[in-house]
């Protein structure tokens, strides 16, 4: 866009903000850019702005605090706003101007095996002996690959899971080789994750997830007395030395990975401590609110106000301690800031999981409710057609009160299945929507304690 | 140094040290190609 003297800047009416060391921030929940943080000259130029002056008349108020400047000048700062999406001349940026009019990442679950060595309080897995055979697995990777391409994905994202998915690491072995070489003859994208509960990560297991190009995502839900709680082999015993030993392997081997801490009201309390401990080894993290399912034989869930209370003394903690990378996307469990969306996950659209047995269900939640195989039809269309969420294609748009929520493009609502069991239908907000709408400014305020110290004062 | 020299102005999008998408795996749920 070319801007002259004449081009009147606009700020948007949906916008946070907030001030940070003398700092502004700002986050417009339909930028592309994430926040954007002004420093207090900056700040100058911003205040000018009353949706009705024009560049011209701002050169003048400038030059009343500094006679030095020019119209460049002007147009230069003000570019960078447009750059940063805190501002727009015209037309403000509508929603559909951000939205991924088609998927182009294909998520795949592939639950290879109900084993597992532990048996932790709030599984949703029902722990049997079955695996995914070879055969299986080859059919799935194969019939995935001819779908994805079919369908115009670009990229698929493998994730290992179970039970305990490094239980059968030869089967990703060879569904990682496979996928490889199909990747090689369909030009696609391919990367691979295992999830993990860390046990089984020795020095040698660790040094073949490298050489592999397998990332991984290993639970650990607090410090030792927390993680022992409600993460525990099947004698009872608690495994966070056990995990502490597979991540200590993986930072040893340099294997990508991050921990995923799920949060229950019998953890929620440790969250500070394990923080500091993860930001110490320099660990990223993702913070899960606990979901209910039907193996879970107690109640996991904490009042609201407690789990605000912990997540902000968590937080708290970053802030002192603030990480190089982005919190946006992680640290406040389904919310994701990174890229406005209308829909919380991909279920449905960018999302299959394939069960041991190779039937498919719409999501890891619902592995007892069918919804094809990978034997037969098109794979990407059963994910579409067959998804449980009612009506079909609902987005944030078609959930009350979410529709008129300000965050309602980084949140969606929340996890539909959540949603439904609590509420009754998918069309309403999430259980947790009084928590997100508490902690949402919150995330926002430590990434601009992070734009402060690896960005305007670097 | 002038007003406008003085001025800066950052955001997520140009303040990574590494690119997004490879930062976070984020791995409880599927949301990488959220839309």
């Amino acid at each position: 866009m070319n801007l002259d003297v004449f081009s009147v800047p606009k700020k948007y009416a949906e916008s946070h903000s907030g001030v940070i060391d003398g700092c502004l921030y700002l986050y417009n929940p339909l930028s592309l850019k994430g926040l954007a943080l002004l420093n207090q000259e900056a700040q100058v130029f911003y205040d000018y702005i009353d949706n009705t002056r024009n560049l011209s008349t701002i050169l003048k108020l400038a030059k009343e605090q500094d006679p030095n400047i020019t119209q460049q000048d002007v147009i230069e700062v003000f570019e960078s706003f447009l750059e940063s999406d805190i501002i727009y001349f015209d037309q403000p940026k509508a929603p559909k101007d951000t939205f991924i009019s088609k998927p182009t990442q294909l998520g795949v679950w592939m639950h290879i095996t109900n084993q597992c060595n532990l048996r932790c309080k709030y599984c949703y897995v029902n722990k049997t002996s079955e695996v995914m055979s070879k055969e299986v697995a080859e059919t799935a990777t194969k019939n995935i690959f001819r779908d994805a391409k079919r369908h115009g994905f670009k990229h698929i994202t493998f994730k290992f899971s179970g039970g305990e998915a490094l239980l059968e690491l030869s089967t990703i072995l060879f569904v990682t080789d496979l996928a490889k070489k199909l990747a090689k003859e369909t030009g696609l994208e391919v990367e691979f994750v295992v999830l993990s509960n860390g046990v089984l990560i020795t020095e040698e297991v660790a040094k073949t997830l490298k050489e592999n190009g397998i990332r991984a995502s290993i639970s650990l839900d607090g410090t030792e007395k927390y993680h022992d709680a409600q993460r525990v082999f099947a004698n009872g015993s608690g495994s966070f030395k056990f995990a502490i030993n597979g991540i200590e392997n993986l930072l040893a081997q340099k294997v990508p990975f991050n921990v995923s801490v799920t949060i229950t009201n019998k953890n929620a309390e440790n969250l500070p401590e394990l923080t500091k401990y993860l930001l110490d080894k320099d660990i990223p993290f993702a913070f899960n609110f606990y979901r209910e399912n039907p193996y879970v034989t107690e109640d996991l869930y904490g009042e609201d106000e407690k789990l605000v209370e912990y997540v902000k003394k968590a937080y708290e903690v970053i802030y002192n301690n603030v990480p190089k990378n982005s919190l946006l996307a992680g640290i406040l469990d389904r919310i994701n800031f990174v890229h406005p969306h209308r829909h919380t996950c991909g279920v449905g659209n960018s999302y299959i999981v394939v069960r041991h047995d190779g039937t498919m269900v719409s999501c890891q939640m619902t592995l007892e409710q069918p919804i094809g195989d990978v034997f037969h039809g098109d794979l990407v269309a059963t994910m579409e057609n067959e998804c449980f969420i009612e009506p079909k294609g609902l987005t944030v748009e078609g959930k009350t009160p979410c529709n008129t929520c300000m965050w309602r493009y980084i949140c969606c609502g929340g996890c539909p299945l959540l949603t439904k069991e609590h509420k009754g239908v998918y069309t309403a907000n999430s259980p947790y929507c009084a928590v997100y709408k508490e902690l949402i400014p919150e995330v926002l305020k430590l990434e601009a304690k992070r734009l402060l110290v690896y960005g305007i004062n670097k | 140094m002038t007003l406008k020299k003085r001025a800066r102005i950052v955001n997520t999008a140009n303040t990574q040290a590494v690119a997004l998408s490879q930062d976070q795996c984020n791995c409880a749920c599927e949301n990488a190609n959220i839309q």
